[in-house]
């Protein structure tokens, strides 16, 4: 046979077996240009190679998520020079698993690859699936195990690793009885031995490490083809459970012996128990009405609170009016104050005033005294002066009538003739002193009247000085009157307004006490609702204590009741008891 | 009555003018007192008057020369002789008793008709012009008139119409 239909031969059958893989195989060049594709690659694409082959791109037929990406398994072939694999999703929600391996040409240069595509979709649901069922494993809270022929621990779930105190991955791989240690182990008590050999599941119980006390299950496992590969074992700890059987015994025998006097005795429990009962009865109804009344008196008591409550927010509320009025009153205080204080300067002022105007009408008092002086003075002197002319006129008349005589005298002489001459001398010369007696009387009357007329006017000047401070003194009387008015009167306003200070003062006093007596009612009338709320409080308690008394007299009777069917259960245990052993 | 040689006058004053009277018509000089009114008399004639005894009639010189002029209250009054009788003639003034030369009087002086025959004559004295009077013929010149007679005249009395010049 020729070399080259050797190789053609060989080939072929490489093709053919190519041709029988289940699974489809794909050579791609370096372009990912499809170069072959065997029969059941393109089944798997419902087509056929000659429809794909040289005319599609490997990535347009299998459109997996991992195509022209770098997780492509062709692409990294080609890059790393050897093979690689990648899980991959295919448009169809088709789990592939896909291997690619790089192809050289003779010169030993990279030209393409081949992939071989597995369709794992079941695979990897049942993959799921056991997962799944592993986790109810998991989740059994006692120990299971799975072994193999050779009693190699395949599987243990965390329960029985964490009894172990150990974890699964240390576990697997270890001989069951290296594990477990159990004194059914290496013989033929071994559930799993037996379940193996039998191909039925087998129960044995047995202590586990000295100390715990166990029930193991044994169940055979088969492959696919019905073949014993191993078995699972299933471990309950029955430690507590046979402790409890065994005092169970123990209790058994006991009670069997107290049986029959609890038969003896539960009549008379039932008995006392009834009476019991009976009391607890009589105490809950007393209890009840006793919390009836507490109710009642509490409810009233509430009521006193709310009562001395509103009171006391009464009382509050009327002392802060009260506050209010105070504060108000205290305004109205220092208002007055203020007033008194004006008053009381105004007073002064108008005391000065009426003291200088006092002291002004002394002064006018003492001018008009002057001058009363001065007038008196003027008119004694003027009586003095009217006297001397009077004295004057008198001279005057005197030296009139002395004249006459003279005349008379003259007369007498002339007509006496020569004999009378001499007396006629005589007679001028009279005549003549007295006429300037006359005239000195005359001139002296002159002078007179006018030092008379200047002491008529300086009497009436002194007068209307006089005048001038009478009325000086009346109008100052007036303006001290005035001014003792005003303070009279600034006196009396003094007056009203040190009373209104007082009565605002008493009633500011007085609305203090009755702020105070407010207060204490507040004061009271809270310590009422307080004390009040402390009776109802402990009312309630009381009432709770009645009501827990009743309770727990419920509790007692019920108790009693359960006592008594207890009694009653255990006497018939007891007679069951009795009747079983005897 | 015919005065020869140096008067002696008493002067006295009515209104204005100066007067003078011989010494000799002069009993005395009184300051004037009251009168009696006399009913009926004429109104020159002031009343009666008790003087020393002596029952005399008052009358007014003023009222009766008619003198209107000047100012005087008649509170002298000159006392004339006439006998046994006197009569009371009310002037302002009475000032002095004096001399007068006989040369120093005129005794012509054409005056009224009426004053004729009671005028002497007028008298220099000094600066001044004295007239003298006769009062006796003023009271007696008109008898009708004095209370004495019994009769009132009803012609208005002689007035100096003109005062004689010097």
């Amino acid at each position: 046979m020729p070399k080259y239909k050797m190789l053609n031969t060989t080939a072929t059958r490489y093709l053919q077996y190519l041709q029988g893989v289940q699974g489809a195989v794909v050579a791609i060049n370096k372009d990912f240009d499809v170069t072959y594709i065997n029969e059941y690659g393109a089944k798997m694409l419902k087509s056929t190679p000659g429809k794909i082959i040289r005319k599609t791109k490997c990535y347009d037929l299998f459109k997996t998520s991992n195509c022209k990406t770098a997780k492509c398994a062709c692409a990294i072939a080609m890059k790393n020079k050897k093979s690689a694999s990648s899980e991959a999703m295919s448009d169809n929600q088709m789990n592939l698993w896909m291997t690619g391996t790089p192809t050289y040409d003779n010169e030993g240069k990279i030209s393409g690859a081949i992939e071989y595509v597995v369709d794992i979709t079941s695979l990897k649901r049942e993959s799921e699936q056991n997962k799944q069922q592993m986790q109810y494993l998991e989740g059994v809270q006692t120990p299971v195990i799975a072994i193999d022929e050779e009693f190699n621990i395949k599987y243990i779930n965390s329960f029985g690793a964490t009894i172990l105190g150990s974890t699964a991955d240390k576990l697997v791989g270890k001989k069951c009885h290296d594990v477990f240690k159990t004194g059914d182990c290496k013989t033929s008590k071994c559930v799993c031995a037996i379940a193996m050999k039998s191909k039925k599941p087998a129960t044995s119980e047995t202590s586990c490490n000295e100390t715990m006390q166990i029930k193991c299950t044994g169940s055979p496992l088969f492959d696919d083809k019905g073949k014993i590969v191993g078995a699972v074992e299933y471990i309950a700890d029955i430690t507590e459970l046979k402790g409890m059987l065994e005092s169970t015994q123990g209790l058994v025998e006991v009670s069997t012996s107290v049986a029959n006097n609890i038969e003896g005795l539960s009549g008379e429990v039932l008995k006392t128990a009834e009476s019991i009962g009976a009391m607890g009865a009589q105490s809950s109804q007393a209890s009840e009405r006793l919390s009836n009344t507490m109710e009642q008196v509490m409810a009233a008591s509430q009521n006193v609170s709310d009562g001395a409550q509103s009171l006391s927010k009464l009382a509050q509320e009327t002392a802060k009016n009260v506050q209010l009025l105070m504060d108000k009153m205290t305004n109205v205080n220092t208002n007055t104050v203020e007033v008194n204080k004006i008053v009381n300067e105004s007073n002064k002022v108008a005391q000065v005033a009426s003291e200088s105007g006092k002291e002004a009408l002394k002064s006018l008092g003492a001018i008009k005294d002057a001058s009363n002086d001065v007038g008196k003075t003027i008119g004694e002197v003027n009586a003095s002066v009217k006297d001397v002319a009077g004295l004057a006129d008198d001279i005057s008349q005197i030296a009139g009538q002395i004249n006459m005589l003279a005349l008379n005298a003259a007369i007498e002489a002339a007509r006496a003739g020569e004999a009378g001459r001499g007396f006629a001398v005589v007679a001028d010369a009279v005549k003549q002193l007295a006429g300037q007696a006359g005239t000195a009387a005359k001139t002296s009357v002159e002078s007179i009247d006018t030092i008379t007329k200047a002491g008529e006017r300086a009497g009436s000047m002194s007068k209307s000085a006089d005048q001038a401070a009478i009325e000086g003194n009346v109008n100052v009387n007036e303006a001290v009157n005035g001014s003792q008015q005003v303070a009279s009167s600034m006196q009396k306003i003094l007056g009203v307004t040190q009373n209104l200070e007082t009565a605002v003062q008493e009633s500011v006093r007085y609305l203090e006490e009755v702020g105070g007596v407010i207060e204490q009612v507040a004061s009271f009338s809270e310590e009422s609702a307080s004390a009040s709320e402390q009776t109802a409080a402990s009312i309630e308690e009381q009432t709770a204590a009645t009501e827990e008394v009743a309770v727990a007299a419920t509790k007692v009777q019920e108790e009693v009741r359960k006592v008594i069917e207890l009694a009653q259960k255990i006497a018939a245990e007891a007679k069951t008891f009795r009747d079983m052993w005897q | 009555m015919t005065v020869t040689g140096d008067v002696q006058i008493v002067n006295f004053t009515v209104g204005d003018v100066d007067y003078g009277v011989p010494v000799e018509q002069v009993r005395e000089v009184r300051d004037f007192q009251a009168v009696t009114p006399v009913p009926g008399a004429p109104s020159y004639v002031e009343g009666v008057t008790n003087l020393r005894g002596q029952i005399i009639t008052v009358m007014d010189l003023r009222k009766r020369l008619n003198i209107e002029e000047g100012e005087g209250a008649g509170e002298k009054i000159i006392v004339i002789e006439m006998g046994k009788a006197a009569v009371g003639v009310m002037v302002d003034t009475v000032t002095e008793v004096s001399t007068i030369a006989e040369a120093d009087i005129e005794r012509h002086i054409q005056v009224s008709k009426k004053l004729e025959n009671y005028v002497v004559g007028v008298a220099k004295q000094g600066e001044k012009l004295i007239v003298v009077m006769d009062l006796t013929k003023i009271i007696s010149d008109n008898d009708e008139d004095l209370p004495e007679h019994g009769r009132l005249s009803s012609k208005k009395p002689h007035v100096i119409e003109q005062m004689p010049s010097a």
